[in-house]
């Protein structure tokens, strides 16, 4: 709690005054000679106990009154849970900001996102009231600690601005924990502002057992949970999820094929006309849509056989959320799809080469090379789109482990198979456990990420067949990344470790026909395999299908398309939009991820929050009041109720009967 | 009989009320036994003009009182009683405790208990009759015996005229004590404001008609003390003590009043139960209407019984 007008609490002694009026007229009392004193003692004896709780209380009453009314003239200032003050101003809050693509809803009457509702009301609280020393502001598309001299700045920095990425609060909450260690922070709040969403928040991300560890070794953090949970009923959103151009036979020209996905929530048919611009060109359509997800393949847009590169975007009717209401997409002639195999020996080998090399798009060239694990010089690491690692890891000061870093780093994807020998070995925070039996039971997979990721459903919603995979021994996989399956035993089967834009997986499943049916049962082995290379070619492309993200235009010139700029330095990749650097065409979306409106619950919060000291505040976007409320008004109404009560108690009694005309019975 | 003297020690007679009440008998309502003759009825037959009742003859009696025209009658030898006629002893208790020293609007309790009683002192003597004074305060304060005459007239205005109201009460007591005292029949007129425990005071008025006294009661009260309006707190002091008390009216005055009617409803059995002639008297009415009214209920009383 704290006072706009401190000075006025000095005057909070005056409360005393009516117990010493009280007092004083106690000692002043009229005095008379009385005869009667054996009624009068009768009466006071009869009433002693009800007299004086009643005395008691109406000076009470008054005392409270007093102090209400000084209470209210000091404009006391509480959060909207009132707890929340009780800890006292600390040394320096902390703000952790999700600036998710999922975090724009916005109020229609207000015009307020969350994320500025979130923004405006923790300055409000801080500028108003509760004001640390340091102000700290660390958001979730920069990870970066960032001083604030005043709250008021909070609503104009770039900082709090909104972007299309996904917010990685796990990785937030690490960065909160990490500068208050490092600053040593003796007394800190740290507000964390977001809208629950289990794309952002990671439940199954092993990093939270970690940090639920840590927070219970810094006791002296108090989270502050300002949430917004609320949805969208009506939102819809789209995404690009790929784009091909196609020439057309004889002369007809080219044309470009898309496939989108449209969310809404509902169900039901409907339609949904949609806005279609290719190299500034704009057309208006319409989709129909079943169903609160609906996927649109190879969607033809027609273009002119000079067409060969280009960029445009897709469009839905604005609703709440016009983050989700655009989706970019560019276009240019398509390199070879390569991949490379290190591998322990040609076997092994064999079906990898063979998935990788068939044609899955048509027009698209695929390639795949295998070089032998002992010859690892070899590898083209600047025309391969994919790597396919299964070797020991190599040493982390190795030239073998910077090449793949790198190669992760620049967007594309590593998938690592267990080697068939021992290795200690840890690359990007994973490693190997040792070769374990399967028991009886053939089939280990137990649970895999269905909903997101290389082990997603397909397009029809329907599982991959991972779990039929027949398994005789498997590698389980130790490390920090994040968990996308797990054996019927609970050991990590599938983990990825994500590096800047790039992801290295672990597969614990062999592709050795002598280890696993991974090659036999040969579709979600194939899936996975093209779900990656795909990520590959996204990176490596000509025309790269991006998500937004801080180093997303880091490597190289990049000129907007279309548009002009909306931000500038590291905010542009944050920003949805298509962009051109020499041959290159870059379009930068919005997480796929970003699309599920899935929230956490309180349970699940509490599960993951386990070990914190955290108290949740709901909010909801456009909502204008202040986290520090002024309450001088409620001070003055429960003013008015205690003197109520006041002069209740102090009413004289009911017309007495025996108070008639004396007579005298003679 | 001499007016009685109308010294600045006397102020509390007042000769034109006393002329005025004079025209109206001072009657016992039951049968005196005096010393002399007086104009009251006595339990003993006597020789009055007014016939009371025929008895037979039995030797010794005054043949002179022997009615003839029933011995022609009848033959038989009857008697002819008459109403004996005797003066009334007036035994005034007054109540001297220090709660008489209440100031009862313009008029202290004791001053108008002074005042009942030396009117009621002055038109006994007037008519013959022998009148003492009992100060009760702890114990008799003061006693003057009855006796007729002006000059003991003038000891009892005299000695009433020096009373001071003083400690505790001491009427009950006083009551019991005087009840002892007082040998033949009397009227004993007690002034007081009977402050006292009902159940002991029953217990005295019992004692005073079991020793055939005519007993009448002039209970001293102010309307404050029975309707209790004071409208803020007030620190009562006790005047029979030091002791002091708070009370805020609003919060105890249900209680006190409930306590004062309970009290006076139980004075009101107890003197009908006891056959004490009562005068509940409002201390701002005046003396003298307060006497009369005494006075005419027991002189009509008296004939109505006749």
């Amino acid at each position: 709690m704290n006072f706009l007008q401190l000075g006025m609490l000095l005057a909070l002694p005056l409360a005393a005054v009516p117990v010493i009026i009280h007092l004083i007229h106690q000692q002043r009392h009229r005095t008379v000679k009385w005869a009667a004193m054996m009624f009068l003692l009768d009466a006071k004896r009869m009433n002693h106990g009800i007299d004086q709780l009643r005395q008691i209380l109406i000076l009470a009453m008054r005392v409270l009154a007093l102090l209400f009314l000084i209470f209210a003239v000091s404009r006391p200032l509480v959060s909207g849970w009132l707890g929340l003050a009780m800890g006292g101003v600390p040394d320096t809050t902390l703000i952790l900001l999700d600036r998710s693509a999922s975090m724009e809803e916005t109020d229609v009457t207000s015009g307020l996102s969350k994320r500025e509702t979130a923004v405006r009301r923790v300055a409000d609280a801080l500028e108003k009231g509760v004001r640390s020393e340091r102000i700290v502001l660390i958001d979730s598309a920069l990870l970066q600690p960032v001083e604030i001299r005043h709250p008021g700045d909070l609503k104009n920095l770039p900082q709090t601005g909104p972007t299309a990425t996904r917010a990685n609060i796990p990785g937030l909450v690490q960065a909160a924990m990490d500068y208050a260690v490092a600053q040593k922070l003796g007394n800190a709040e740290i507000w964390l502002c977001s809208d629950l969403r289990e794309g952002d928040w990671q439940p199954d991300n092993g990093a939270w057992e970690s940090l639920r560890a840590s927070a219970r070794e810094l006791p002296n953090l108090r989270w502050r949970l300002l949430t917004f949970p609320e949805g969208s009923p009506d939102n819809l959103g789209v995404q690009v999820e790929a784009v091909r151009r196609r020439e057309l036979p004889g002369n007809a020209g080219a044309e470009l094929l898309l496939d989108l996905e449209v969310r809404r929530q509902g169900q039901g048919p409907v339609g949904i006309p949609f806005g279609l611009v290719v190299n500034g060109v704009r057309t208006v359509s319409e989709i129909a849509v079943e169903g609160d997800r609906q996927k649109i393949r190879g969607l033809a847009v027609p273009v002119g056989r000079d067409r060969s590169e280009g960029w445009g975007m897709v469009e839905l009717p604005a609703d709440r959320n016009a983050m989700d209401d655009r989706a970019y997409f560019v276009f240019a002639p398509e390199t070879a799809r390569r991949s490379v195999i290190v591998a322990e020996n040609e076997n092994i080998a064999a079906p990898l080469l063979a998935a990788l090399r068939a044609r899955v798009e048509p027009g698209a060239v695929y390639e795949a090379d295998f070089v032998l694990s002992s010859k690892v010089a070899e590898v083209d690491w600047d025309v391969a789109m994919l790597v396919v690692w299964q070797a020991p890891l190599p040493a982390a000061d190795s030239l073998e482990a910077k090449h793949l870093i790198q190669f992760v780093q620049s967007g594309r994807s590593v998938l690592f198979f267990p080697p068939t020998g021992a290795d200690a070995n840890r690359l990007f925070g994973i490693g190997w456990e040792e070769w374990k039996a399967a028991a009886q039971e053939e089939r280990q997979v137990g649970w895999w990420r269905t909903d997101a990721d290389i082990l997603a459903n397909t397009g029809d919603g329907k599982a991959l067949p991972f779990g039929e995979l027949k398994v005789k021994r498997f590698r389980g996989v130790a490390g920090d990344g994040l968990i996308l399956a797990r054996s019927s035993d609970g050991a990590a089967l599938v983990m990825r470790g994500d590096v800047s834009r790039g992801a290295a997986f672990f597969c614990g499943l062999s592709p050795d026909p002598a280890a696993t049916s991974l090659a036999s049962d040969g579709v979600a082995f194939f899936v996975l395999l093209h779900r990656l290379l795909q990520k590959g070619v996204n990176a490596g492309a000509r025309s790269q299908q991006w998500e937004a993200g801080l180093d997303a235009l880091a490597d190289g010139t990049w000129e907007r398309l279309g548009a002009t700029e909306e931000a500038l330095g590291p905010e542009r990749g944050l920003r949805a939009g298509a962009y051109r650097s020499g041959e290159r065409f870059r379009a930068l979306n919005r997480p796929i991820e970003e699309g599920n409106p899935e929230r956490l619950d309180s349970a699940e919060l509490a599960a993951l929050l386990a070990g914190f000291d955290y108290r949740v505040i709901e909010g909801r976007a456009g909502e204008g009041g202040a986290l520090a409320n002024e309450i001088w008004r409620s001070l003055v109404i429960l003013m008015g109720l205690v003197l109520l009560a006041e002069a209740v108690l102090c009413m004289p009694p009911a017309p007495d009967p025996a108070k008639r005309r004396f007579e005298s019975p003679a | 009989m001499a007016e009685p003297s109308q010294s600045s020690s006397h102020s509390f007679l007042d000769p034109e009320i006393l002329g005025r009440l004079s025209t109206i008998p001072f009657d016992a309502r039951r049968g005196m036994i005096g010393s002399v003759s007086g104009r009251h009825r006595s339990p003993v037959k006597g020789s009055s003009l007014e016939f009371a009742q025929y008895r037979k003859y039995v030797p010794g009696d005054d043949l002179r009182r022997m009615d003839w025209r029933a011995w022609g009658r009848s033959d038989r030898y009857y008697i002819k009683e008459f109403e004996a006629d005797t003066n009334l002893r007036l035994c005034l208790v007054v109540d001297t405790s220090g709660s008489m020293n209440y100031q009862a609007g313009s008029i202290v309790k004791l001053e108008y208990a002074r005042q009942l009683a030396g009117t009621l002192g002055f038109l006994a003597a007037r008519q013959g009759d022998a009148v003492g004074l009992y100060c009760a305060a702890e114990g008799f304060q003061k006693e003057v015996p009855p006796k007729r005459g002006g000059a003991h007239l003038k000891v009892v205005l005299d000695e009433l005229a020096a009373v001071k109201a003083a400690g505790t009460t001491g009427l009950v007591t006083a009551l019991h004590e005087a009840a002892e005292k007082i040998k033949s029949r009397a009227l004993v007129v007690i002034i007081s404001d009977l402050f006292v425990e009902p159940e002991t005071l029953k217990e005295a008025f019992q004692h005073l008609r079991f020793r055939k006294h005519d007993v009448a009661v002039f209970h001293l009260l102010e309307e404050r003390e029975i309707r209790f309006d004071f409208d803020r707190p007030t620190r009562f002091v006790d005047l029979e003590g030091n002791a002091a008390l708070v009370v805020d009216p609003s919060l105890a005055g249900r209680r006190y009043r409930d306590a004062m009617h309970r009290y006076l409803d139980e004075i009101t059995g107890i003197v009908r139960d006891a056959g004490v002639d009562y005068h509940r008297v409002v201390v701002e009415e005046k003396y003298d209407e307060v006497l009369a009214r005494f006075l005419l209920g027991r002189h009509t009383g008296l004939k109505t019984r006749r």
